[in-house]
């Protein structure tokens, strides 16, 4: 007798409608807001507003970029922001003591590097869960910054030539070079993602890392891979912060916090349709624009701030409930239909 | 050829017990003696430390601390974890100030702030246990919206009003006998409840299977989500009466006093599996963990130490105890993976 475990489930295996709603959905929000905003204040559609959207949008791609590499293997990393903060903050202060640029750009991004790697080594060595040792790290690298700035604006009086290419200038005149660096690492993070060996088995690791364990995966090669990948990602927003606010100061990167939670897991669904979501590279970069989009519709229109955080906080709840539904749901679906094979 | 009983009795004989006496000791009660030689050293170093007045501001900043900790505990017991509990408490402090204002009776004020204390949390309980997000982006989330909510009613501002009926002071500010502030009381009061239920009832008993090991914990019979669910209970109650109390000490809503309460009371919580459990959240341990987190700040302070130096001390402090805990006999922190 065939028990009722075993029967067919009713549902097919394809993607159900409200797959295809958050799959595409993401767009169509987007696009929707961007013309809401258009039409309510004509100041929205202006090219210099649109760039300076794109630029809110680098910074904010770039840190959950880092922040979605650290979920796709299970992790949270919620040290993100200060650790990019920190890189500024370390650059600012390099650049006062009159180091080279480069130099004091390489050093950030090293500092971040090995932020990152410290949390690495507290979740994959000592075996912590990622969000207690990174919720310690955050705090702990808070006071580090306040300590470093004095809890002031702390800025240099001179800066060095090229110093603001990154965070003001343009290429070809047309698009700022912040954005350059975030679309170009978005493709760079999609291609290593999916056609290279170990970014193949990060997927494998945030799908089923029973399985990957099994089939013989370095599990702590790849995670450590992705801290690397991550901390890089932070070092290069680290260093568009700085050039973009010129200014050393500890609160800088706090509004992107929730921005950057609400792109990690809203880009989980997008385009894959019938696939289990999962954090990607596309899906982030472009809910981290939209969410660029949203903030800066929110300032033109006067929104308060706090609405704007509350809005921000709605959203991120959502999320993280469609998307653990959906994730749910396709589970239990390729579950009973595995079995039957 | 022994039997299976024996062989494994025997490994573990082998196995266990290789810690010495005074190891053993000094990992159960090493927060507790942190405290006496903390309190040592910040005595000899600054005088105005060890005066009676020094020491019930300690006990009195503690409290709250403690009692937001306390409800920490039986989350993190229960194998969730909640980080939108100081932003809460925030609220439901805002809240009372508001309602006051508004004109609402006291009694009634502070009722209806511990019900959306714990409503809130039953949200976030509904939330993680029912839908089953994972704990801690759902409570990022609320902590944001909660915070959103704060500076909308407070405009960003602090709210506060002369008018306000004088039985007001009596959670906060009022001194029993002259001397003990009325937040001690309140916080020896609720430990002495959550010790008792967390430590001597099958509450925690459950709450440690429903944390542990689930499949294991459901095929006792036990019911997880219901334990999981009352742990945000627990927290939501506290956070409430964390947040009457503060309304009450402070008089006045102020959104920015979030982050004074968040990571002390969460260091406490983790602090407190180090102690007296080697690696168990638990009730008791997370009293001791306040009083030693109390004592560092005040210490600190009264130093002249800049804020950031507390900051680094308690992140310092939650990193070491939390390697502990991996590390220990009974370390068991709910290895939540992200990955629903």
């Amino acid at each position: 007798m065939v028990s009722k475990l075993v029967e067919t489930p009713k549902e097919s295996k394809s993607a159900r409608p409200i797959e295809l709603l958050m799959s595409y959905g993401v767009l169509l929000i987007g696009i929707l807001l961007f013309v809401y905003f258009s039409a309510r204040q004509p100041m929205f559609y202006t090219s210099s507003n649109i760039l300076t959207i794109l630029r809110q949008a680098s910074v904010i791609g770039l840190i959950s970029l880092a922040m979605m590499t650290t979920v796709i293997i299970g992790d949270f990393d919620i040290s993100v922001t200060v650790n990019a903060n920190f890189c500024a903050i370390v650059i600012i202060l390099l650049i006062m003591n009159n180091v080279n640029l480069y130099l004091a750009l390489l050093i950030g991004m090293l500092c971040s590097i090995l932020v990152s790697f410290f949390n690495c080594f507290a979740v994959v060595t000592i075996g912590l869960p990622s969000f207690v040792a990174t919720i310690a790290v955050k705090f702990f690298l808070e006071g580090v910054c306040r300590g470093l700035t004095g809890g002031q604006q702390v800025y240099p009086d001179v800066f060095p030539d090229g110093f603001h290419t990154f965070g003001r200038g343009m290429i070809a005149d047309v698009i700022p070079v912040q954005v350059v660096i975030f679309l170009v690492s978005t493709a760079i993070l999609a291609y290593l993602i999916q056609y290279t060996r170990h970014g193949r088995y990060i997927t494998a690791l945030g799908e089923s890392p029973e399985t990957s364990f099994h089939v013989g995966i370095n599990i702590k090669k790849i995670r450590f891979i992705a801290y690397l990948i991550s901390g890089i990602l932070i070092g290069l927003a680290g260093i568009i912060t700085a050039s973009m606010y010129s200014v050393a100061s500890v609160g800088t990167t706090d509004g992107y916090a929730t921005p950057i939670l609400i792109a990690t897991f809203l880009g989980a669904s997008f385009l894959r349709g019938d696939q289990l979501p999962l954090p990607n590279p596309k899906g982030t970069a472009l809910s981290a624009v939209i969410l660029a989009i949203l903030a800066n519709g929110f300032t033109m229109l006067g929104v308060p701030f706090y609405s704007k955080q509350i809005i921000q906080g709605g959203v991120l709840v959502f999320t993280v409930i469609a998307v653990s539904i959906l994730m749910n749901r396709r589970r239990a679906i390729e579950a009973t239909t595995n079995s039957k094979a | 050829m022994e039997s299976k009983t024996e062989q494994i009795k025997t490994a573990s004989a082998v196995a266990g017990n290789r810690t010495s006496f005074l190891t053993n000791l000094f990992l159960k009660y090493g927060v507790i003696i942190a405290i006496f030689v903390l309190f040592v050293i910040f005595s000899i170093i600054s005088p105005s430390f060890m005066t009676v007045g020094n020491i019930f501001n300690i006990i009195n900043h503690g409290s709250i601390i403690g009692i937001l900790a306390l409800g920490l505990t039986a989350v993190i017991m229960a194998g969730e974890f909640d980080i939108s509990f100081a932003a809460n408490a925030t609220l439901c402090a805002i809240v009372s100030i508001a309602l006051l204002i508004g004109g609402l009776g006291l009694i009634p004020a502070w009722l209806l702030t511990l019900a959306i204390g714990i409503g809130i949390s039953c949200l976030n309980g509904f939330i993680i246990v029912v839908i089953g997000v994972p704990s801690f982006v759902t409570t990022v989330g609320m902590m944001a919206i909660l915070l959103g909510v704060a500076n909308w009613v407070t405009k960003g501002a602090v709210i506060y009003s002369a008018n306000l009926p004088d039985a007001f002071k009596y959670m906060g500010r009022y001194m029993v006998a002259g001397i003990i502030p009325s937040p001690v009381i309140i916080f020896f009061a609720i430990s002495m409840i959550m010790i008792f239920l967390l430590e001597y009832t099958y509450i925690g008993r459950n709450m440690y299977a429903a944390g542990g090991n689930l499949e294991a914990a459901r095929r006792v019979g036990i019911n997880v989500k219901k334990m999981k669910f009352l742990a945000f209970f627990f927290i939501g109650i506290m956070a409430g009466l964390a947040g009457i109390i503060i309304g009450s000490k402070f008089g006045a809503g102020n959104p920015r006093i979030e982050s004074s309460f968040q990571f002390p009371a969460i260091v406490s919580a983790y602090v407190g599996a180090v102690s007296l459990k080697e690696g168990l959240p638990n009730p008791m341990g997370t009293v001791t963990a306040v009083i030693l987190v109390s004592i560092l700040e005040n210490g600190l302070l009264l130093l002249g130490a800049p804020l950031f130096v507390r900051e680094m001390a308690l992140g310092l402090m939650m990193l070491v105890a939390v390697s502990m805990i991996a590390t220990m006999k009974n370390g068991q922190i709910a290895a939540v993976k992200v990955n629903m």
